[in-house]
Formats: C-alpha cells, sequence, structure tokens
C-alpha cells in the first residue's frame, strides 16, 4: 500500500514541487477583514504582499477545518493509500490539532500525523523529504520513523523587518528590546521545541543576512536547504547561491512564502530551513 | 582644638577628624579635579572622591557610636554605599580597611591609628585588580609604611603618615610618566593627602596647609566643571539645587555655613571669584537669594527630587513579572538612554561622563530591575568599579560586563538574550565588548601634550580607545582623523552618537565626509544627546 504525505499551507512549499510529489497541501485560510482566502489556492503569497501594505487592518489567519483535513484523508484512503500528514507547530497552530481531530472523526485508513515542529519551509522540507520516501516504495511506518528523525534535524533561522506581524498575531512572547528602530537593529529568529525564539540581534539588515549565512555555514553540511522570502526574490537567489554548495548534490528550494505564513512575518522576512542529513 | 594632644582618639574624636578631613577635600576638590591626564572633562577625581567622603559621614547613625570601631564601621559602610567613580570606590575600600584595622577598639593609640593605615592600604590593593604604583594606592601604603609599628602619640604617628603621603604623591609622576608629560601628581593621591591634611590639622589645632601645584595649561582661576552640576542624586527629597556664584571676595567659609545651615548634603567649593554650590533643600529659594546676595548667580539647576523619586517608582512597578536576566546600563544623555531601554534595559541609571553614579543607585537599579539575576552594564570606564562594588554590596545574584564606553555598552546588549541564563549571556555580552573600537571626540579642558601631540585648550581632541589620536581645528577633521585610525574596512559599520553639541545637518555632513573618505564603509548617524563629547564613535 502506497504512501502519500498531507500537509498544510503553513509549509510553504512552491505548488510545482508539491504536485511532482503528489503531497496533498491543505490550506490555510487568511482573512483581509470580512474577505477570506484560501492561501495559495485563491491568493498566493505575490498577490499577499502586494495588497498587505494597503489594507487597512491587519490580515488574520485562520487553521484549516477539521472538516477540510477529512475531505483529504479521505481522498487518499478511499484511493487505497497509507497517508503521513506533517504540520506546523502545534504551539504556533491549531493546524495540527486539526488534522488529529480529523483523524479520529474520520476513524479509517491508516493515518499518521506529525507535529513537524516548525514553520515555513521548516514544514516543507519534511514534508518533501517523506514525499521522496513514499515514492521510494517506504512503508508507512519507516516513513514516519524518517520523517520523526526529519523533525529534530531541521532548523530555521530568519530575520523580520518588523516583529509588528508577529507580536499581533500572538505568535511569539517576549520581544521587548528585540528590534531597535533607533539603532536598525534586526532580530534573527529561529524556531526551537516548536517555538519561536530569538536568536541574535544584529545592526543593520545587510549585517543579519551576513549573519544567516554564517549560521548555516557554521552547521553544515546538509541533506536539504531551503531558503524563504516575502518579498524580494533577488535576495532570497543570492542567499540560495551563496549556500548552495553545503547541500550537495540538492538544489535549494527557494519559496516565497504563502499569505498564512506571511500574515505573521510580514514584509522584508527572509530566512532558511536548514534540514541535516539523518542520523543512521 | 586640640591644643594638648591625646594619647588616645574616642570614636566621636575619630567622627570629627574625618570631618576635618572631609572639609579639607571639600576645598580642594577643583584643584583636584584639574589635575587630570587627559584634558577631556571626565576627570572629576576631587567631587567623586568629596561625594564619597561626605557620603560616608551621612549616617544619621554615626552620633551614637562612641568608640572608635563603631564610628569607623559605619563610616566604611556608608561610604562603600555612596562611592562614585573609580577613585571614590578606592576611597571607600581604604575606609574600610581602616575599620577592619579598628576591629573592636574602644579608643585608639598610636599603634591602632598605625595598625588602621596599614589595613587601609591593604583593603585598597585588595580591590584593584591590577594595583599600579604612582597612585592613590602607592600613596597610601607609603603613608602606612612610614608608621608601621609605630607607638608614639595618635597626632604624631598621623603626622608622620601625613609626610611620607606628601613625599610619595611627589614622586608619581616619576612613576608614571603620564602624569610627567601632563605636568600633574596623581588625582587621586592628591586626595588621600589632602584628607589625611585635615586630619591632622584638626589634631593639632590648626588650619590645614596644602599646596596644590596646578597642571602645566591649567585654566587660570577655577575650573568650572559641569560635574558638580549634574551629579547624580542618592537622596529623594526636597529640591536638589545647583548654581554658581560669580563674585569678587567671595566667603567661601561664610557661605558653608549660612547654607548649611537651611540646606542637606550640601557642598560649596571655589575660590573668591567663583562658587559652586550643590545643595537639597525644601526651598532652594532661599539658597538662590544667599547667592544673589553676594553675587551673580549662573548655571542655575534645580530638579524636583521628590518628583523624580515618584517618577522612577511608577516606570519600575509597570514591570511585574520576575524576569530571569535583567541588564541594568548607566547611560548619558536622552538619545542614549532611549537606546539603551530601546534594546532591552530594564533599569537606565543617569550617569557616566562626568557624573557617574554611586554604588547605592546601582544598588538600587539592581533591586528595580525585578529579575534573579542582574547584569550591570557600566558603559565607562570610571563606572566599573562603582559597579562591582554595587554588586558585591547587593543582596541580588548579580553580575558586571565591564563595558568601558557606551559604543562597548550598547555591543554587549545586543548580545543580550532575555531566554538564556546568566551565564550564558555574561559569556556573551563579554565577548561582544571586543566587537567594537570606541571613539571620541571632545573639547579639551586645557593644554597640554600627550604622547608628544601637543593639545591647545578649547580645541577637538579625538581618542581612539583610549588614545590620542589627533588634536585638530576643527569637530570634522578629530572626526575624520579618529575613523582614519581606525583602519576600516569594506563594510565596517561606523555609528556616530552626535552629542548635544553637534547639529543634525552638521552631522549628516560629517557622515558624509567619512563616506567620501572610506567608500564602502557604512555610516550611521545617532541622536546621542551626551553633553561634552561631539561625537561617541563606535567602530566595528
Amino acid at each position: 500500500m502506497s504512501v502519500r504525505i498531507v500537509t498544510d499551507s503553513a509549509g510553504d512549499l512552491p505548488r510545482e514541487t508539491a504536485e511532482q510529489l503528489d503531497i496533498t497541501v491543505v490550506p490555510v485560510t487568511v482573512f483581509f477583514g470580512e474577505e477570506s482566502y484560501l492561501d495559495g489556492v485563491e491568493m498566493d503569497g505575490e498577490t499577499f504582499f502586494q495588497r498587505l501594505p494597503t489594507s487597512p487592518q491587519l490580515p488574520r489567519t485562520s487553521q484549516p477545518s477539521v472538516t477540510q483535513f477529512v475531505d483529504a484523508y479521505t481522498k487518499l484512503v478511499d484511493e487505497g493509500h497509507d497517508v503521513l500528514s506533517v504540520h506546523v507547530s502545534g504551539k504556533l497552530s491549531g493546524t495540527f490539532n486539526s488534522a488529529r481531530l480529523a483523524r479520529e472523526e474520520f476513524g479509517k485508513g491508516n493515518i499518521e500525523v506529525l507535529d513537524a515542529e516548525g514553520a515555513s519551509l521548516g514544514v516543507g522540507l519534511i514534508a518533501l523529504d517523506a514525499a521522496r520516501k513514499a515514492q521510494a516504495g517506504g512503508s508507512l511506518e519507516e516513513v514516519t520513523a524518517a520523517a520523526q528523525d526529519a523533525v529534530r534535524s531541521t532548523r530555521v533561522f530568519f530575520v523580520l523587518d518588523t516583529l509588528e506581524y508577529l507580536v499581533k498575531g500572538g505568535r511569539i512572547s517576549k520581544t521587548q528590546g528585540l528590534v531597535g528602530g533607533l539603532l536598525n537593529v534586526k532580530p534573527i529568529l529561529h524556531i526551537t521545541d516548536g517555538e519561536v525564539h530569538p536568536f541574535q540581534r544584529v545592526r543593520s539588515r545587510a549585517k543579519a543576512l551576513q549573519r544567516i549565512r554564517e549560521l548555516v555555514r557554521e552547521g553544515g553540511p546538509y541533506a536539504e536547504i531551503g531558503v524563504l522570502y516575502a518579498t524580494d526574490p533577488d535576495e532570497a537567489a543570492a542567499l540560495a547561491g551563496d549556500v548552495a554548495d553545503l547541500a550537495p548534490g540538492m538544489p535549494v528550494v527557494v519559496s516565497r512564502i504563502g499569505p498564512g505564513i506571511g500574515a505573521h512575518a510580514g514584509p522584508g522576512a527572509v530566512g532558511v530551513a536548514l534540514r541535516r542529513a539523518s542520523p543512521a | 582644638m586640640a591644643t594638648e594632644q591625646r594619647t588616645t582618639i574616642d570614636g566621636p574624636t575619630l567622627h570629627g577628624l574625618f570631618k576635618a578631613g572631609a572639609r579639607c577635600l571639600e576645598a580642594n576638590a577643583d584643584a583636584i579635579n584639574a589635575l587630570n591626564v587627559f584634558p577631556v572633562p571626565d576627570g572629576d577625581t576631587g567631587i567623586n572622591m568629596l561625594l564619597t567622603m561626605q557620603a560616608s559621614l551621612s549616617s544619621p547613625d554615626l552620633d551614637a557610636q562612641r568608640d572608635v570601631a563603631g564610628v569607623s564601621r559605619v563610616i566604611a559602610h556608608s561610604a562603600m554605599l555612596g562611592a562614585r567613580g573609580n577613585s571614590g570606590v578606592i576611597l571607600s575600600q581604604f575606609l574600610k580597611g581602616f575599620a577592619a584595622g579598628l576591629n573592636e577598639v574602644a579608643e585608639g593609640d598610636g599603634a591602632a591609628m598605625s595598625k588602621a593605615l596599614a589595613g587601609a592600604a591593604s583593603a585598597g590593593y585588595q580591590a584593584v585588580g591590577k594595583p599600579v604604583e604612582g597612585t592613590m594606592l602607592s600613596v597610601m601604603r607609603e603613608a602606612a609604611e612610614a608608621v608601621d609599628g609605630a607607638d608614639e602619640e595618635p597626632h604624631v604617628v598621623l603626622r608622620t603618615a601625613l609626610d611620607a603621603a606628601v613625599q610619595a604623591l611627589a614622586r608619581t609622576p616619576q612613576q608614571l610618566p603620564v602624569l610627567a608629560e601632563a605636568g600633574v601628581v596623581d588625582a587621586g593621591g592628591q586626595g588621600v593627602v589632602a584628607i589625611l591634611a585635615g586630619i591632622v590639622a584638626e589634631l593639632e589645632g590648626v588650619e590645614p596647609e596644602l599646596t596644590i601645584t596646578a597642571p602645566v595649561g591649567a585654566a587660570t582661576g577655577t575650573i568650572v566643571s559641569q560635574a558638580f552640576l549634574e551629579h547624580a542624586e542618592g537622596e529623594e527629597f526636597g529640591y536638589c539645587t545647583q548654581f554658581v556664584i560669580l563674585g569678587e571676595h567671595l566667603d567661601l567659609e561664610r557661605m558653608r555655613i549660612e547654607m548649611e545651615a537651611i540646606a542637606e548634603s550640601t557642598v560649596v567649593v571655589g575660590d573668591e571669584r567663583i562658587v559652586r554650590v550643590h545643595a537639597h533643600a525644601e526651598d532652594p529659594g532661599r539658597l538662590l537669594s544667599l547667592g544673589a546676595g553676594v553675587g551673580i548667580l549662573d548655571q542655575i539647576n534645580i530638579q524636583n527630587m521628590d518628583l523624580q523619586h515618584t517618577e522612577f517608582r511608577e516606570r519600575h512597578t509597570r514591570v511585574e513579572e520576575t524576569a530571569n536576566v535583567a541588564v541594568i546600563a548607566v547611560a548619558r544623555g536622552a538619545g542614549l538612554e532611549r537606546i539603551f531601554r530601546e534594546l532591552g534595559a530594564a533599569v537606565v541609571v543617569r550617569g557616566g561622563q562626568t557624573m557617574n553614579p554611586s554604588a547605592a543607585e546601582l544598588v538600587d537599579a539592581v533591586a528595580n530591575a525585578n529579575a534573579h539575576h542582574v547584569v550591570i552594564l557600566p558603559n565607562n570606564s570610571n563606572v566599573v568599579l562603582t559597579a562591582q562594588q554595587a554588586a558585591d554590596l547587593s543582596d541580588r545574584d548579580c553580575s558586571v560586563v565591564a563595558s568601558r564606553s557606551m559604543p562597548q555598552g550598547i555591543a554587549a546588549l545586543l548580545a543580550f538574550n532575555p531566554e538564556a541564563d546568566a551565564e550564558a549571556n555574561v559569556a556573551s555580552m563579554t565577548v561582544a565588548l571586543t566587537s567594537v573600537m570606541s571613539g571620541e571626540v571632545t573639547t579639551a579642558v586645557r593644554s597640554t601634550s600627550i604622547d608628544g601631540v601637543p593639545v591647545s585648550e578649547g580645541h577637538p581632541i579625538a581618542l581612539l580607545d583610549d588614545k590620542l589620536v589627533c588634536a585638530s581645528e576643527h569637530v570634522s577633521d578629530a572626526l575624520l582623523a579618529l575613523v582614519q585610525a581606525a583602519e576600516p574596512d569594506d563594510g565596517t559599520l561606523v555609528t556616530l552618537y552626535r552629542g548635544e553639541s553637534r547639529g543634525e545637518n552638521d552631522a549628516d555632513a560629517d557622515a558624509g565626509a567619512l563616506r567620501t573618505a572610506h567608500p564602502g564603509i557604512e555610516v550611521e548617524v545617532v541622536d546621542g544627546g551626551q553633553p561634552h563629547y561631539h561625537y561617541l564613535v563606535s567602530v566595528e
């Protein structure tokens, strides 16, 4: 019985990549006032960030409903697949919880639901790896075990232009002094134990990006690297080019973050997801 | 006054002797201030020692002490809390050692005085990481050594100690070449001599005689130091009133007596043409009237301490949750204070150049930071020892990350992570200190020569990591020379914290000139708002 991977749009996988590997992406919903859009289906990242500066109110996000997951699981199980469902950290979003409830609600088939304890490509890279292993014929047990290893060996670092979105969305607690407007201080954040934490503060965006390059280099080599960005594709491409040698044989996954993550990261966000080779 | 010499000194007499020492120090505080090597406006050794000495005598418990052990113990404890600046901290350690030497002594004879002086010298050396000969430490030590094992009457022992201190002071320029080049004796050593001279004169029933040689190129008359007008407050009632009286034939002693009658914490220093007054009074008007009656008032500064206290309390009662680790920073200038707060300092203690906070103020700030562990950033080389003393005195778990400049302090604070534990923070903040070079552009307060570079009073000078790099006609040129000396590479970030004397347009023009001279460096201009320093500069 073949295994299929389900993830959510907060994994920020490029659509074509997901399609190639038969990954089902369940969309988060993003709201501008009363108007709602399905992340990646009805609104992509580019449109979202064009709209963001002109929106009178900050966008909100809503986790996928239990029904959305039940629908996804129903389709795959009816097609005869086992399912590994990999999701954005349960400490950052209710998505993981929705997926678990959906599995119980549905009550059929072989479904594993896994908390990736990360966000954006930190989830996406784990889903990608799992999908490759599934395509290679791995059993649900094997694919799930590998994904659990991948959760432990994946890190995310990112720099934000502003903490406004992260704070308003309640995705970080201690922020005092993280951003210094007077000195143009930029925070480098990371996700550990499924939560967003300040990692380091750096003077100027250029220095922050430089520090991220150093951090990538210090932790290498990797099985796969992802570069995520909100508004500056050139900056992301340059970053990807500079770190590509640290994941030999694997092209860097470069992805614009979608509305679901974008609503919390804000414009100017850029970062890396790093998956080290799983321990044998 | 003691005309008939005693064989022992009791508690109240010792109290009186220290008061006399403080008075002599007060009368000479300005002259001692002028003895700093670098002609930058931060050499307030006289004021720092005086404020420490006055604090030592401020305890209400003092009058109740009958024996010398009790008097010296109370004095030492108050001094430790009131210590300001490196010289004040070392003085407080002398007093601590002096008290230790008199432990359990009711009335001290000459031998007891000898033992107390030995204790003072030894405690001073212990307090300083790398003791340097030719400073107040060696002056105190030589005074103590001169009476080692002496058993004459107290006034003989103390006179011998004073004479040895005077000789040791005279030798300080031979021991420290920087003093010789600047043409001065060590300021802290001079302070020790002044206190001893006051004590001995009191015992001998005469007026203290003290000649302080003005340094080469010192401004004629009294150097009007802002320190006095701006030093931080330890007490919190009434109005802190500070002003200068300009006149002819001013009667310093009479003014001091009159002002002491109507105010607390009075400091009245100067000469017959200029007198500076600092006092805490319920009615500042009466002090001003006294001054206006004898001369012209200038530089009047009155602050409501009740209000300051209330504001301070309000600002800090908002912190409800006890943090794991918090940082308190010493900063000066509205912009710099804002920056430290914005970067996450829980408490910013106003102070720094020419206005060194006392150990007690830092102990209070540590308590107000409301954290399990507090890291102190002194941000000034002359506050480092005070911070260490505060850390020792505080009942909280406390560390000092020895930032010696504002740029170092900012670099250290940037490395602070509220989620990491104290040990990790102290380690990463200490490493961050070395990530920046610190520069400053200020105005020479007197003419002198440093490392062979002639310096003219009133002209801009630039220092990089405490070394003079340039004396110039213009602030802009001094700044260029400063950055040049730092040998910036491509990508070097130069931050100019402009002082209150440097306007935004001038600063932008200076930044432009730096970018032209060094294409490839980043230059940022930040409003620091600090007094005295046209620029504080960080190069990283």
